[in-house]
C-alpha cells in the first residue's frame, strides 16, 4: 500500500510495526498461557487417572480376597459339592455381609445360579465361565446395558472348579462423583465401553459425543496421557485409561475430560489484562505517532506552502519555532526566499532601468507607453538627442555623460508630474506623455514640446561644471492600439533621426521617409534575388574621342528592369549594393559581361575599350581583386577599371597597390567622379591612372558662367599636367560638346553623345559613322 | 510333561516305542490288538489319556479283575499318579508318603468321599463301586490333584509320554472306544467311538481338544 502523506506513512509504518510486535508478543503469551493451563489440566488428569486406578485396584483387590476367601472354604466347597443350597446361601451371606459388594452370586459348572438373583449379570459372568472354563481368580470391568460393574469372579476349585463365586459391584455416577471429588481440579469421569467392532458407549448407553477415531487412538495409544479433542461444548482436554474387561472382546476405559474454556478460565484475566494493556499501548503509540508525525510533516507542510507562495511570487516567510533541523531548514529556508526576493528585485530593476542614471530603459518604458495607451488616450511619444552629448562624453568622460542624462531626466520628471521618462540610448532619452484627449482645435502636442526642449536646453550643472546642450526631438502621436508601444517609440526615434539628419530642432514622424526605408530593405532582397537570377545587365554609353573623332571606348552600366518596380534606379540599388556587400557580385556579373562582350565586339573587329566601375571598396578585397585581374586578363588592354578618388584616400596603401596591380597587368585605371571627393591632390599623383574623368557637376555647371568654365578647363589641365586623358561626363548637348573640345577635352560621355544602351545596340551605334558638330559658334551664344 | 513341544528325540522313542508295541501284539495270537495314539489339536502326543474299549456284547468284569493292586500315593505334598484307572468296583488304596498329613477328598457326583486325617504311613483305602470319575483333592494342600478313572469294562489303558496306549487282549468286533482325559473340553471330560476290533489288529488315532493347561498338570 502507497501513502501519499508522509504523515499517514509515519503513523502506519510504525503503529502498525507496534501492532504487529504487539499481537506477535500477545499471541505468544496466550499461547504459552494456554500452553501451561493445558500441561497443568493434563498433569492434574493424569494423576486423577493414575489415582482411579490405584483406587479401582484397590478395590478389586478386596473383593478378590473376599471371593478368594470364600471360594477356598471347605465347608463352602462341600457345600457346594452337596448342593446343600441352605449352607451355601448362609455361608455366603455371611461372607457378603463383611464384604461391601452389591451383588454376590454363585455359578455352577452349568451355568446356573446357586446363590444370587439371576440377572444381566449373571447371564454375563455364566457365559464367560462356561467359555473360558477359568482356574484363576480374575477381575475386570462388565457393562451390562450402560451400567459399568466391578466384577470379580474366583473359582471354586475341588480341585478341578466344581463353581465360581462372582462378585459385582456397580461403577455407577455416584462412584465417578467420588473419583472426581478426588481431584483437585472440577473434571468429569465417565467410563467408556466397546464391545468387538461395535461403537464407544458412554454410562447411560448411549454412543459417546467423542470422535470414535480419536477415543480408539486415546484409548489404544495414548492410554494415560492427556490429548485435546473437539467436544460436543468445545475443545476439551481428555485422558483416557483402558480397564481391564471381564470379557475378552470388551474393552472398557476411564475417559477424564476437562473443559479447555475451563482449564483457561483461571489465566482469562491476565490474558484480558494483556490484551487489554494492547490495545490501550496501540492507542497511545497510535496517538503519539500522529503526533511526532505531525510534528514533522506540520513544518514541512507548512515549507511547502511558502515555496508555493514563493513561487507563485508572493511574499511568504516559514514560521517554525522548533530548535530541531527542520527549524534550520525553515530559516535557512526564509533566508534563501529573502536572497531570492532581493535578487529578485534587483534584477527587475537592472532589467527595467538604465543603471548608470537610474532612470528607467527601454523595456520599462514600452511598458507605460502600452499602460498609456489602454486609456484609449493619445500618447505624445518624444525622443530627445543631445546633439553634443559625443562631445561631452569625449572631453568629460563617460561617468559626466550619465550624470547629465540622470540630471537632464530628473529636471523633465519635475516638469511634466506624470510623464514617463526614459534613457533610450546614451543620448537619448524617451518621454511618454498621454494627452488630455483626441486634439480637437488647437494642436495639444505643442505645449508639452515646448516644455520640454526648454527643459533640456536649460543649462545644467554636473560636478559644479554647467553644461548646456542642444536637444533635437523626434515625436509621434501615438493614437493606433493596434500598433506596438515598440513600434511607436521606433516612430519617435526615427522622427529624431529625422530630425537630426535635417539639422532640425523638432521633427514629427514622416511615415513617407520611414516607408522608403522600409523600402529600401526590401530593395535589398529583390537585388540579392536578381542578382542570384542574373537579371542585371550591362549597358554600354560610348565616349566621344576628340581627337578620333569616333567612339573609342565606352563605359559599361548596370541596369535593372525588375517585373515590379521597372527600371530601377542605378543610384538606389548601387548606394544598397555598395552598404550590404553585394556590390561583389554586382561588379564581377558587369564584369563578366564587359569581358564577353568585349570578346565579341574585337571579334567583329572593333577597337572599343570598356570601362568598368570598380567600388573602392573591393580594392582592399585581394581575393576579389584576383578575380578581377583573372577576367581582365581574358581581354588584355582592354578593360578600364573607374575608381573614385575617396576609394584610394580611405585606404591610400591598400588601393594604390591593388591599382599598381591592375596597371601592371594591363589594366587602364581611370579616376572617376573626379573633383566630388573633395580629396587631397597629393594622393591623385600616387594613382598611376590613365584617365581621369570630370565629375558630371562641373561640366553641368558650366553655363552658370566663366568661373565654372575655367574650374573645368583648370581640371582639363591639371589631368593632362599629370600624364591623364581627361573625360567629361554628363555632356548633354552640341554646346558642352564643342565648348569642352575646345578646352581640350580628350573624351566626352553622357546624353549628347548617346545614352547608354543594350551591347546589341552598341553594335548598331559603333556600325554608323559619326558626325559630331563641334563649332564654336553655339559658344558664342553661351557667352 | 505331556504337553511339552514334540523334540526329535521324543519323536524317535515313540516310534520305537510303536514298533515294539507292534511286534508284541502281532506275536500273540490270542488277542486283538488295538493301538490307540491320542493326539490334541495341535497334532501333539496327549499323556494322562485313558483309553477304554466296551465290546458291544456286554462283558462282565471277573473278579480277577478287580485284583489289583491299585495305589494313588501321597508323596512330596503331590498325589502319584496323577491319573489312575480303576475297573468299576476296585479299591483303592492311598498310602501317605509324606511327613505331613493330608486329608484326599473328591466331590465327584459318582464317587464322593473323604479321607480326614490321616499321616505318614498310614494308608487308606476306597472302594470305586461307580463308573465315571473322581477328581481327589486335599483339603490342606489346594495344589494337590489327581483323577481317578473308574471304567465298567477289563479294557482299559493309559496312554504313555508318547500319547500311545495298547489294549492288547480284546474280543474280536464292534465296540465302542471311550477316551478321558481330565483336560479334555467335552461333557465329562471324555469322548467315545465306534471301533472294530480284529486279530489282525487297528490302530487308532484319537484328536482331542484340550484346555490351557494349569498349574498342577502333570
Amino acid at each position: 500500500m502507497a501513502f501519499k502523506r508522509l504523515k499517514t506513512r509515519l503513523t502506519v509504518t510504525y503503529g502498525g510495526l507496534f501492532v504487529v510486535v504487539l499481537a506477535l508478543l500477545v499471541a505468544a503469551t496466550c499461547w504459552a498461557v494456554i500452553n501451561y493451563a493445558t500441561l497443568t489440566v493434563q498433569r492434574e488428569m493424569s494423576a486423577t487417572s493414575s489415582v482411579f486406578q490405584r483406587i479401582w485396584a484397590i478395590q478389586s483387590e478386596t473383593q478378590r480376597t473376599s471371593a478368594d476367601l470364600l471360594s477356598r472354604d471347605f465347608g463352602f466347597k462341600t457345600a457346594i459339592a452337596k448342593a446343600d443350597q441352605a449352607t451355601l446361601r448362609s455361608a455366603f451371606e455371611n461372607l457378603k455381609g463383611r464384604v461391601a459388594v452389591d451383588d454376590g452370586l454363585v455359578i455352577d459348572l452349568n451355568g446356573s445360579l446357586l446363590v444370587g438373583a439371576n440377572s444381566p449379570i449373571a447371564n454375563q459372568v455364566a457365559s464367560i465361565v462356561a467359555q473360558d472354563y477359568p482356574v484363576e481368580t480374575f477381575a475386570g470391568i462388565q457393562t451390562i446395558k450402560g451400567q459399568a460393574f466391578s466384577v470379580v469372579v474366583a473359582p471354586v476349585l475341588a480341585p478341578d472348579p466344581i463353581a465360581w463365586v462372582v462378585f459385582a459391584s456397580a461403577l455407577n455416577q455416584d462412584e465417578m462423583g467420588k473419583l472426581e471429588a478426588l481431584s483437585s481440579i472440577p473434571l468429569r469421569a465417565a467410563l467408556i465401553s466397546k464391545r468387538g467392532n461395535g461403537v464407544w458407549m458412554n454410562a447411560s448407553g448411549a454412543e459417546s459425543a467423542l470422535d470414535p477415531i480419536a477415543l480408539e487412538e486415546l484409548v489404544l495409544d495414548k492410554a494415560g496421557r492427556a490429548t485435546i479433542e473437539d467436544g460436543p461444548h468445545g475443545q476439551q482436554i481428555v485422558v483416557a485409561t483402558q480397564l481391564p474387561a471381564l470379557g475378552q472382546d470388551e474393552v472398557t476405559a476411564l475417559i477424564l475430560t476437562y473443559p479447555l474454556a475451563l482449564a483457561l478460565a483461571n489465566y482469562q484475566p491476565l490474558v484480558l489484562a494483556l490484551i487489554g494493556l494492547g490495545i490501550v499501548a496501540v492507542l497511545v503509540l497510535g496517538f503519539a505517532s500522529r503526533e511526532i508525525a505531525r510534528g514533522i510533516t506540520q513544518p514541512v507542510f507548512r515549507l511547502k506552502q511558502a515555496v508555493n507562495s514563493l513561487q507563485s511570487g508572493d511574499r511568504m516567510l516559514v514560521d517554525i519555532q522548533s530548535k530541531d533541523e527542520l527549524g534550520d531548514l525553515g530559516q535557512a529556508f526564509n533566508q534563501m526566499a529573502t536572497s531570492i526576493r532581493e535578487r529578485e528585485a534587483r534584477i527587475l530593476y537592472m532589467a527595467r532601468h538604465d543603471l548608470p542614471t537610474g532612470l528607467p530603459n527601454r523595456a520599462a518604458f514600452e511598458e507605460a507607453v502600452h499602460d498609456l495607451m489602454q486609456a484609449e488616450r493619445p500618447v505624445l511619444l518624444v525622443a530627445a538627442g543631445m546633439e553634443s552629448f559625443d562631445h561631452i562624453r569625449s572631453v568629460w568622460g563617460v561617468e559626466a555623460s550619465h550624470q547629465l542624462i540622470a540630471g537632464l531626466g530628473e529636471r523633465l520628471r519635475h516638469t511634466g508630474q506624470d510623464w514617463h521618462i526614459a534613457r533610450l540610448s546614451p543620448s537619448v532619452i524617451g518621454i511618454a506623455i498621454g494627452l488630455p484627449d483626441r486634439g480637437i482645435g488647437h494642436d495639444p502636442t505643442s505645449i508639452p514640446l515646448d516644455q520640454i526642449a526648454t527643459a533640456l536646453a536649460t543649462a545644467i550643472v554636473v560636478d559644479n561644471k554647467s553644461f548646456e546642450v542642444t536637444p533635437a526631438l523626434g515625436f509621434d502621436l501615438a493614437t493606433d492600439p493596434s500598433i506596438s508601444a515598440s513600434d511607436w517609440i521606433e516612430r519617435s526615434l526615427i522622427a529624431l533621426d529625422q530630425a537630426q539628419v535635417a539639422k532640425l530642432a523638432l521633427m514629427r514622424f514622416d511615415p513617407r521617409t520611414y516607408d522608403q526605408l522600409a523600402d529600401n530593405l526590401k530593395l535589398t532582397d529583390q537585388l540579392r534575388e536578381a542578382l542570384d537570377h542574373g537579371d542585371l545587365q550591362a549597358f554600354y554609353q560610348p565616349k566621344f574621342n576628340y581627337r578620333t573623332g569616333q567612339v573609342t571606348s565606352v563605359e559599361a552600366l548596370v541596369r535593372w528592369q525588375h517585373a515590379e518596380r521597372g527600371w530601377v534606379s542605378p543610384q538606389a540599388f548601387v548606394l544598397i549594393a555598395e552598404e550590404t556587400g553585394l556590390i561583389r557580385e554586382l561588379t564581377e556579373q558587369v564584369l563578366r559581361a564587359a569581358v564577353a562582350d568585349q570578346k565579341r565586339l574585337h571579334g567583329l573587329g572593333y577597337d572599343v575599350c570598356i570601362s568598368v566601375n570598380y567600388s573602392g571598396r573591393l580594392l582592399n578585397d585581394p581575393e576579389f581583386c584576383q578575380t578581377a585581374l583573372a577576367l581582365c586578363a581574358e581581354v588584355p588592354n582592354r578593360i578600364c577599371l573607374e575608381i573614385t578618388e575617396t576609394a584610394v584616400i580611405n585606404d591610400p596603401v591598400t588601393g594604390v597597390q591593388a591599382i599598381k596591380r591592375f596597371v601592371d597587368a594591363g589594366v587602364e585605371i581611370s579616376i572617376d567622379d573626379f573633383g566630388t571627393g573633395l580629396s587631397s591632390l597629393s594622393y591623385l599623383k600616387q594613382i598611376p591612372a590613365q584617365e581621369l574623368k570630370i565629375d558630371r557637376s562641373f561640366v553641368v555647371a558650366m553655363t552658370d558662367g566663366n568661373r565654372e568654365r575655367r574650374l573645368v578647363r583648370s581640371i582639363i589641365e591639371m589631368g593632362h599636367g599629370l600624364g591623364m586623358k581627361v573625360t567629361a561626363e554628363g555632356v548633354e548637348d552640341q554646346a558642352a560638346i564643342a565648348l569642352l573640345g575646345s578646352m581640350g577635352c580628350d573624351m566626352a560621355q553622357g546624353y549628347g553623345i548617346a545614352k547608354p544602351m543594350p551591347a546589341d545596340q552598341l553594335l548598331a551605334f559603333l556600325a554608323k559613322p559619326l558626325s559630331m558638330d563641334l563649332t564654336l559658334d553655339l559658344e558664342k551664344k553661351i557667352a | 510333561m505331556v504337553f511339552q513341544r514334540t523334540n526329535l528325540f521324543q519323536s524317535a522313542l515313540w516310534l520305537v516305542s510303536a514298533l515294539c508295541s507292534w511286534l508284541v501284539s502281532s506275536a500273540s495270537a490270542i488277542a486283538g490288538p488295538l493301538q490307540i495314539s491320542v493326539v490334541d489339536g495341535e497334532g501333539q502326543a496327549v499323556e494322562h489319556a485313558v483309553v477304554s474299549v466296551e465290546p458291544a456284547a456286554a462283558v462282565k468284569l471277573k473278579p480277577g479283575d478287580l485284583r489289583g493292586p491299585f495305589v494313588m500315593s501321597q508323596r512330596n505334598i503331590a498325589f502319584e499318579p496323577f491319573v489312575l484307572v480303576v475297573p468299576k468296583g476296585a479299591t483303592v488304596q492311598f498310602p501317605n508318603m509324606d511327613r505331613v498329613n493330608h486329608h484326599v477328598y473328591s466331590f465327584s457326583p459318582t464317587n464322593p468321599f473323604q479321607l480326614p486325617l490321616y499321616g505318614r504311613g498310614i494308608t487308606r483305602s476306597v472302594t470305586f463301586g461307580q463308573a465315571g470319575t473322581a477328581a481327589l483333592g486335599c483339603n490342606i494342600h489346594d495344589k494337590m490333584r489327581a483323577y481317578i478313572r473308574v471304567v465298567d469294562t477289563p479294557y482299559y489303558a493309559k496312554t504313555d509320554r508318547s500319547g500311545v496306549a495298547n489294549l492288547v487282549t480284546l474280543p474280536d468286533g464292534a465296540a465302542t472306544l471311550r477316551v478321558w482325559h481330565p483336560a479334555m473340553m467335552a461333557q465329562g471330560q471324555e469322548m467315545s467311538q465306534s471301533v472294530t476290533t480284529n486279530r489282525s489288529g487297528n490302530r487308532v488315532v484319537v484328536t482331542i481338544r484340550l484346555r490351557p493347561a494349569r498349574a498342577g498338570d502333570m
